[in-house]
């Protein structure tokens, strides 16, 4: 009997407050300013009142809070969504500045290299340009780029690892190419008259669609998608 | 209904932030080993007198950095008295050490929104004339029946905001506050629509037509979960905030910072905040649900918010 009785006391003393403009008590280290502007004089009778409250060891909490609708446990969907879509952008970001940064300089060597070509092949017979910078666009830009991305499936991994998730397949990056990229750049004469038009094949190769960078962005939203399990970034 | 709100300020959960064993997640704070939530962050009306102004003339969050305090003195240099300067600082530096800085150029609700629909008015009008000048100047791909659609829709709203600024003073400002959260969802879904649109155009999207839509969408989301709360209908806000959680997911989650047609590095920071929003629209449903289970009055919360004069930042413990 004594439970239901505490109740119905309690309810009373809540209604009874809620005729009153509300208003936050005092010596509270930190509280939302009192709405109606009441001065300290009300501010005491609120604090008498929650001293009464206290002793008599009711509050206005003592009615039962309703049921949570919502499960917290859902949030660790939202905090594992957001550390795969962070290592999404910076991937991407990272392997695009890399990309950048790598296209810079292997242009100028490019350059380089086209201001030692032999005279005579400069007018004659000059070399296809794949041949001549096949093993310098791997050591200047193929290789660099594949390392970032290599960096960028360890961290990842990590998010696994932390995560105790099980490892699978679809974060491994595919490394390989259908085609050799330099193909479209075979048919062009490796000449200084031709710079213009080879440091723009290259620039296509390197960060045109469907070129190096590109298809490790294309790999990483597919890896996103895969790992959060979202239709969204189809 | 429980009449005396208690808050704590962000200070007090920093150190536990910092050591891991609180984690933040959108606009909550999370036990990390109970999973249990512990507290929710919420905006005060400060946060808006005090950079509200200022922000009005930041077109996107490129331009926001690290740097955020530094920059947004700069900006409102003139405007800002030197406990104004102190208070926003320690408003930014909350917000960084929460690791959600960028939500100070979104200024779109952490927490229940508490911005007042005359500030929203004005952000809807700074919103309004940049998108004009957009859809006169750079924007291809919109015919002109779909521009005069957007001026259309773009008017609407101001009038709707106009009216819920008027709508205090009415006998029965509730079944007012009711029309505009139907209004709202309206013209919410139309702007979604539109960027739908502009998403699904060929090439990379324009980051400032982007940018604008997306403010106007999230403002008519804010208006219509706030005109919910004032009107004490906590389980219809609950069901709102839900959806715009979803949609805000479905929506920005697609994007990267090479999605927009800027700088890579710059547009990283449109990114990140679009992710922070997405965050703090996906847990506000919590708060809600929290509010709703404790029966706190949704008019007497943001009444309350509205009129603190001291900190912009506050915590909503959760008992």
């Amino acid at each position: 009997m004594k439970e239901p009785f505490r109740r119905m006391i309690a309810f009373f003393r809540c209604n009874i407050r809620s005729f009153f403009k509300s208003s936050p008590a005092k010596g509270i280290s930190c509280t939302a300013s009192n709405p109606s502007g009441h001065d300290s004089q009300h501010h005491d009778a609120v604090d008498s009142f929650a001293t009464e409250q206290n002793l008599w060891g009711f509050t206005a909490d003592a009615i039962p809070p309703l049921p949570l609708l919502l499960d917290p446990a859902r949030l660790d969907r939202l905090a594992f969504r957001r550390q795969v879509l962070d290592w999404r952008d910076d991937s991407i970001l990272k392997i695009n500045q890399c990309a950048d940064r790598v296209l810079k300089e292997f242009s100028a060597h490019i350059v380089t290299m086209l201001k030692a070509v032999p005279i005579w092949r400069r007018c004659v017979w000059p070399k296809s340009t794949s041949e001549i910078i096949f093993h310098d666009f791997n050591r200047f830009v193929r290789w660099p780029i594949q390392h970032e991305a290599q960096l960028s499936e360890n961290r990842i991994k990590e998010i696994y690892d932390r995560r105790k998730l099980r490892e699978t397949s679809v974060r491994r990056f595919n490394y390989e190419w259908a085609d050799s990229p330099l193909n479209c750049i075979e048919q062009i004469g490796f000449r200084p008259s031709n710079e213009a038009k080879i440091i723009v094949a290259i620039s296509h190769i390197v960060q045109g669609d469907q070129g190096l960078s590109d298809n490790f962005h294309r790999q990483i939203i597919g890896i996103c998608a895969a790992v959060i399990g979202d239709r969204n970034f189809d | 209904m429980i009449s005396q709100i208690l808050f704590e300020i962000p200070a007090a959960y920093e150190m536990a932030v910092r050591s891991g064993s609180l984690i933040q997640i959108g606009g909550l704070l999370k036990d990390a080993v109970s999973g249990k939530i512990v507290a929710h962050l919420q905006e005060s009306g400060l946060a808006h007198s005090l950079i509200g102004t200022a922000m009005l003339g930041v077109t996107s969050p490129v331009s926001l950095g690290l740097s955020a305090v530094s920059q947004l003195a700069n900006i409102g240099t003139g405007i800002y008295t030197a406990v104004q300067i102190n208070q926003l600082k320690t408003m930014i530096e909350g917000l960084q050490s929460l690791q959600i800085a960028t939500l100070g150029v979104s200024l779109l609700g952490v927490g229940v929104s508490v911005a007042g629909f005359l500030y929203m008015r004005k952000r809807f009008n700074a919103v309004d004339k940049r998108i004009d000048k957009l859809l006169d100047t750079v924007i291809h791909g919109f015919e002109s029946q779909q521009k005069a659609t957007l001026r259309s829709h773009l008017s609407q709203v101001d009038g709707i905001v106009q009216q819920a600024s008027q709508a205090r003073t009415l006998k029965n400002p509730k079944a007012e506050y009711s029309r505009i959260a139907e209004r709202m969802a309206e013209e919410a879904a139309h702007f979604e629509g539109e960027l739908e649109f502009v998403l699904k155009m060929n090439g990379k999207v324009n980051h400032e037509l982007f940018w604008q839509l997306a403010q106007t969408l999230m403002a008519c989301n804010s208006v219509r979960i706030d005109c919910r709360i004032r009107t004490n209908e906590l389980r219809n806000a609950l069901d709102v905030a839900l959806g715009v959680g979803e949609s805000y997911e479905r929506l920005f989650g697609r994007l990267t910072p090479l999605s927009f047609d800027g700088k890579a590095t710059q547009m990283a920071n449109t990114i990140t905040a679009l992710k922070d929003i997405t965050d703090v629209a996906v847990t506000k449903p919590y708060l809600i649900d929290y509010l709703h289970s404790r029966r706190i009055d949704g008019s007497d919360y943001v009444d309350q918010l509205g009129q603190e004069k001291e900190r912009p930042l506050l915590m909503l413990p959760v008992a």
